[in-house]
């Protein structure tokens, strides 16, 4: 059963490879795709689209050394918008989407705020831990992976109190969430576990923003933890830890939400299969992603659209899609931030909650503000986006073509036929002297305009 | 001077918003909007303002009395000269002195020893239980709050049940299964740019119906927010109060309720948030910080509500989903614990210590032991100040706690 879930897709004539598959990936694996990403997506077929996502979509756009200069520069500067910005810019036009993806997963998993840690060098350095770690080893015996990396990583220990962690008194914060939210999940692990593991972490400081270890404040005694004891360290913990049966089940759980549905919870078979292969290759996040990326459930049913689209999606996105390359990317990180998601500033410890909470009538007022906004021809976006020149683009120009673009571009031509009609009826419809679109080259440009932002308000528009 | 509910509604039904959604707006908005102009204006009113990370309870109204408070509390004790007596056991916070204002004028309850069995020391699950109200393995998907305004004694037709101000997610207890409860981060925000027009062109293409579960959430919430903006959008206009708030965000959002109260919105339950208080390291400036800007807020709004001529109608309780470790940590904080107490500040309560306080003597595990259920004082304020039977919402019969005086 779940062998069959988790084969490879191919293609048939009931289940073609067809623009909204490939829209569905770039949903998942990217941040939405252009129309032409679209059409060359369909010609290479599903396992090469994903190994293309997985390698990274390189050419055009930025390189690794111009975004890694925006960063430093925010930094300098200590702007927190602008760094926010730059994550923006890379998830828009960086050579690597899917570790984008995978970075603001991470991010989620681990959340961090400048909030607290208030030093945005310290969130810089986070931040390019998780993108050097995106594709895993989540833990191995080595290196310790990623989670021993980011137990000792400044910001984290600043943010969840370690830096105050000594014998006499050990702090229970970060022994707590690493077992709660980062590795194993609630119900795999006792409140003694937590205050032995927390003994075992006394000693681990920030010092000049570098991590260090300071033996006359860490704890020498025994210790028992998950029923293992001995002298421990907080290394000696996150092995402990990570061997647990259920960290590669947690950490499947999450993914699986993450990049599949947030919906139905998945089979247990699917979890146990991709545990079992998750344990064999020592946490390689990167074979766990690519599993699921060309897997026959990722493009059923149970995936298409079964997540609803967070503020970056949705705000990123259709920048994306419509070809706004000019779009300020610091102006939509703001808008993702009234919408309830700002970069580097989670909620708290356990992330954005994601699904319907990210859905209330004042998020869906500003998302509709905000459809309006990106296509007005005035206001802060002016002129960044051209509904009528980018159907024309693509060979669109009667009205019934243009309606039909957008709809499949923007939701994969899936919405009640009433809205349909409606859509094209406002086609028909003069756009109004004083409304926001008068101002447009021309009445088909108004129109064009004023249909994409009816489509952008659409319910449909906010799945993912 | 003040819009009354009358002249809004009035206003409101000539507005494009109602006029203008024809067939294909949701009819119980025309509908609501003459029955509510028939509607009294004494509707009881619920304000909840929750403490988030785990308030610490024993340094809010602290045991000063007693030694076993003195020796647990070495670096953060506050002494028997520093607290707000209330009586000769214990007192509160320095820093709450527009509770102790309260208080003197018999507007302020404190119910000690609030807590729920077996207690869950992690946030997220503490949290949920108290919105839930309920302690099952797998907790539900609705709220408290969310299942108390799905009953008919708390729906009015075309008002809105229950709103949340803040800018992050809407709280779990919030959560309903047919309403979706609005969250505004402010009056202001809460506009559709798009105009009248605009917003006629949008409910249209968003009305046509949808089978999906998750579609039909998502146009309930849109067609909610084009609807209610339209109404605050009339109301927004001016508030005039004698009373100064302080400027902190608690006050500004509380004084946007007393604004919507005095409106007679029709709203029953109110829901804002206070971050911050997960205290682990050097909790003592910190602390005082949000424990002056709770009491401040609350005594200021209430002082509002009062000059407004609604004292009697409203009722503001607060609760965090946990208190702290009896003892201190080294790092001059506290770390999880259970149990804590509730306050409740209006004209009808009933004045004073509600409950003994906890013995630092007999704990559990470290931590304080409760007396009280939190699903008591729920029962008590669903069917006491609300009106409204408890049993369903929360899952069972809860012992009542005199809460109105």
């Amino acid at each position: 059963m779940s062998d069959n879930l988790l084969a490879p897709f191919e293609p048939t004539a009931a289940d073609p490879w067809d623009r909204r598959r490939v829209a569905h990936l770039y949903r998942r694996a990217a941040f939405g795709a252009t129309w032409a990403e679209l059409d060359e997506g369909v010609k290479l077929g599903p396992q090469a689209c994903v190994e293309r996502l997985l390698k990274g979509t390189g050419a055009k756009g930025f390189t690794d050394q111009d975004l890694a200069a925006v960063a430093r520069t925010a930094v300098a500067a200590g702007s927190d918008r602008n760094l926010q910005g730059w994550w923006v810019l890379r998830m828009m036009a960086g050579p690597h989407p899917l570790v984008e993806r995978l970075t603001l997963f991470w991010h989620d998993h681990f959340a961090t705020s400048q909030d607290k840690v208030a030093n945005l060098a310290l969130m810089l350095d986070q931040n390019e831990l998780f993108r050097k770690h995106a594709f895993g080893p989540f833990w191995d015996r080595q290196s310790g992976g990623l989670l021993l990396a980011v137990s000792r990583d400044p910001a984290m220990l600043i943010w969840l109190d370690s830096n105050s962690n000594r014998r006499a008194a050990p702090n229970e914060n970060f022994a707590r969430e690493i077992m709660e939210l980062f590795a194993l999940g609630i119900g795999n692990y006792t409140e003694k576990d937590i205050r032995e593991a927390a003994r075992a972490f006394t000693g681990w400081f920030v010092n000049k923003n570098q991590f260090r270890f300071s033996s006359s404040e860490h704890d020498t005694g025994d210790k028992t933890v998950l029923g293992r004891t001995g002298n421990w360290d907080g290394h000696d913990v996150v092995r402990i830890i990570a061997e647990q049966p259920a960290a590669a089940e947690f950490l499947v759980g999450k993914l699986y939400r993450y990049l599949v549905s947030e919906n139905d919870p998945p089979d247990s078979a699917v979890v146990d299969s991709l545990s079992a292969g998750l344990r064999e290759r020592e946490y390689d996040i990167g074979w766990l992603a690519s599993t699921i990326l060309r897997s026959r459930l990722f493009y059923s049913g149970a995936a298409i659209r079964q997540r609803i689209a967070s503020p970056i999606d949705f705000t990123i996105g259709t920048a994306r899609r419509l070809e706004g390359s000019r779009v300020s990317p610091a102006a939509l990180a703001d808008i993702s931030s009234r919408l309830g998601q700002t970069l580097f500033h989670p909620p708290n410890v356990a992330g954005w909650e994601e699904g319907k909470a990210w859905i209330n009538s004042s998020t869906s007022l500003g998302r509709s503000n905000f459809a309006q906004e990106i296509v007005a021809s005035g206001g802060r976006f002016a002129g960044r986006t051209d509904p009528a020149a980018l159907a024309a683009k693509y060979g669109r120009t009667t009205d019934r073509d243009v309606v039909q673009f957008f709809l499949e571009l923007l939701v994969d031509g899936d919405v009640p036929g009433e809205t349909r009609e409606r859509l094209a009826a406002s086609m028909r419809t003069p756009v109004e002297n004083a409304g926001v679109f008068r101002s447009a080259a021309s009445e088909k440009d108004a129109k064009a305009r004023r249909l994409v932002q009816l489509i952008l308000s659409l319910p449909e528009y906010n799945l993912c | 001077m003040f819009q009354t509910r009358r002249q809004f509604l009035s206003t409101a039904l000539k507005s494009s918003t109602l006029v203008s959604m024809g067939v294909t707006a949701p009819t119980f908005l025309c509908r609501s909007a003459l029955a509510a102009l028939d509607a009294k204006g004494t509707d009881r009113v619920l304000v909840v303002v929750q403490l988030s990370g785990g308030n610490d309870g024993l340094n809010t109204v602290v045991p000063f009395g007693d030694d076993l408070y003195n020796k647990n509390r070495n670096a953060l004790r506050i002494g028997t000269g520093q607290v707000l007596k209330v009586d000769d056991y214990v007192g509160l916070h320095p820093s709450l002195d527009g509770f102790a204002k309260l208080l003197e004028e018999g507007r302020l309850a404190i119910l000690q020893g609030v807590g729920y069995p077996n207690p869950s020391r992690s946030h997220f699950r503490s949290m949920d239980i108290w919105h839930t109200a309920s302690m099952a393995e797998k907790l539900p998907g609705d709220g408290w709050i969310g299942r108390a305004i799905g009953r008919s004694e708390l729906r009015r037709e075309g008002t809105v049940p229950a709103m949340h101000f803040g800018s992050g997610k809407l709280p779990l207890a919030l959560a309903g299964r047919t309403t979706e409860v609005p969250s505004l981060a402010s009056l202001e925000d809460y506009r559709l740019q798009a105009g009248s027009a605009g917003r006629d062109q949008l409910t249209a293409v968003a009305s046509a119906e949808r089978s999906a579960a998750t579609l039909q959430f998502l146009q309930r919430s849109t067609l909610e927010a084009y609807s209610t903006s339209g109404r605050l959008e009339e109301m927004a206009k001016k508030y005039d109060t004698p009373v100064k708030y302080p400027t902190t965000e608690l006050a500004r959002k509380l004084k946007l309720i007393a604004q919507l109260i005095d409106a007679r919105f029709g709203t029953r339950i109110f829901y804002v948030s206070l971050d911050g208080f997960d205290t682990h390291a050097n909790q003592a400036p910190m602390h005082a910080q949000l424990l002056s800007e709770l009491g401040g807020a609350v005594k200021a709004f209430v002082d509002d509500i009062a000059h407004h001529g609604h004292l009697d109608e409203v009722m503001v309780m607060t609760f965090s989903e946990f208190g702290r470790r009896v003892k201190e940590n080294g790092s001059r904080g506290t770390d999880h614990g259970a149990g804590s107490q509730m306050f409740l500040a209006g004209g009808k309560v009933k004045p004073g210590l509600i409950g003994k306080h906890p013995s630092l003597t007999d704990l559990d595990d470290g931590d304080l032991k409760h007396h009280t259920d939190f699903r008591q004082v729920y029962a008590s304020v669903l069917e006491s100040w609300l009106g409204c039977p408890s049993r369903d919402v929360l899952g069972g019969e809860f012992e009542a706690v005199k809460i109105v005086g």
